[in-house]
Order: C-alpha cells, then sequence, then structure tokens
C-alpha cells in the first residue's frame, strides 16, 4: 500500500523536484497543483500558529488510494501524485499537495479538484491547530 | 482527539453476548465514556465507514472511532 504521509511540511523544494521530473514526460500539455496551506485563523481571540496533523493511517492511505483511482477512471490524467502532512505543519506551511498531469488542461483543472474534495471528505485525517497561547482545538473540515 | 479524553489510543474488548451491532457496541461506549455522547463522530469497522448500525460485529473485529476530519 502507497503511503501519502510525509513528516512535516511539504517543502517547496519538493514541490519543484515534482515538476522537474515531469518534464520527460512528453504527453503532457498540462499539470494542476493544488496546495493546501496552514492558515492563521483567529478563533475567540486565539490565533493559529499550527496545525499537528495526525491520521488512522491505514485507512486514510487506502481512502487515498482510492480517490487517486477514482480520479484516473473519471478523467483522462498521465499522472497523479498526492502527498500529506503528518506532525506540526506552521503556518505559512504546506500541508497538502496534489499534483496532476493530462494532455489537456481540462481534465486536470477538474481532477485536482476532485481529489481535493473527496480527500477533505473522506479521509480519516486529523488537525489539533495550536494557538499562540499553547492551547488547542481540533479543526472539523467545512464545505459551503 | 478523543485518545487525549480516554488516555488511550486503544483497547481490546470482550463482549459476552451472543452478538452485538454497532449500535449495541455504541451503548457501551458511551457507558463506558459518557463523553462521546456530547460529540460527533463516525464508526468505521475495519476500516469501512459504518452507517448501517444494525451490522453486527464479528471476533477480531477492528472498531476506530473517528472525530470529524480536517485534511487537507
Amino acid at each position: 500500500m502507497k503511503n501519502y504521509f510525509i513528516e512535516g511540511a511539504v517543502s517547496p523544494q519538493k514541490i519543484a523536484d515534482s515538476i522537474a521530473k515531469h518534464q520527460s514526460k512528453h504527453a503532457i500539455g498540462a499539470h494542476a497543483i493544488f496546495l493546501g496551506q496552514v492558515r492563521a485563523d483567529t478563533i475567540d481571540g486565539n490565533t493559529v500558529e499550527a496545525i499537528e496533523y495526525s491520521a488512522y493511517e491505514e485507512m486514510a492511505n487506502k481512502a487515498i488510494d482510492d480517490i487517486k483511482e477514482a480520479a484516473f477512471k473519471k478523467f483522462n490524467l498521465t499522472c497523479a501524485h498526492i502527498y500529506h502532512s503528518l506532525g506540526k505543519v506552521s503556518v505559512g506551511e504546506i500541508c497538502l499537495f496534489v499534483f496532476v498531469s493530462s494532455a489537456h488542461r481540462k481534465e486536470s483543472f477538474k481532477a485536482s479538484e476532485f481529489i481535493v474534495e473527496e480527500i477533505k471528505k473522506l479521509a480519516p485525517i486529523f488537525g489539533k491547530e495550536i494557538f499562540e497561547n499553547q492551547n488547542h482545538q481540533w479543526k472539523v473540515n467545512k464545505f459551503d | 482527539m478523543f485518545e487525549e479524553k480516554t488516555g488511550v489510543a486503544s483497547e481490546t474488548w470482550q463482549v459476552n453476548r451472543n452478538e452485538i451491532s454497532v449500535a449495541g457496541f455504541e451503548k457501551l461506549l458511551s457507558e463506558k465514556y459518557p463523553f462521546f455522547e456530547q460529540f460527533s463522530y463516525q464508526i468505521a469497522v475495519n476500516q469501512q465507514i459504518n452507517t448501517d448500525k444494525t451490522q453486527l460485529l464479528s471476533e477480531n473485529d477492528e472498531i476506530a472511532i473517528l472525530p470529524p476530519f480536517a485534511g487537507g
């Protein structure tokens, strides 16, 4: 089973390296890249300074794998790569990296949105929002 | 999140009944840990989200109590 999790934030270098790796794939005409970044939400006067991610890992990897398979079936993709952080990710750092490629742009646009929405809905990943005063609360994904 | 409140990441339960459904399990869960009644959670049985509370559990089933998701 593929492991979609990495320890800590996704670095900009990793994203650049991924782009570089695809330069040899000449059937690709479009990439769509989604990056989830930790945002400094303010809740009741407290500001988030980091999110600590954990997951029910075996099930989460299977869920992400199923989502990737579904994306390949629904959209004519050449490639899809997904990485999610575990552990502490500070405000401004990247916690989710979704990178899809296709011959033409339409599939990439749609597939990236599909994958991100499905992950937020179906992957058992949990986020502890750590505030500047070191209190914490648990994040809940919103869909609207 | 629930690990913080119960103090454990996992437990093994021995249930002395001929059969128990997910609903039955939830009742035992809130008897042992009453706070669960105030929280939103989903149940996964062997890593599949459970929607039918009448589903019967089998020996060695892995039951996960999952807080709301926050991935991405």
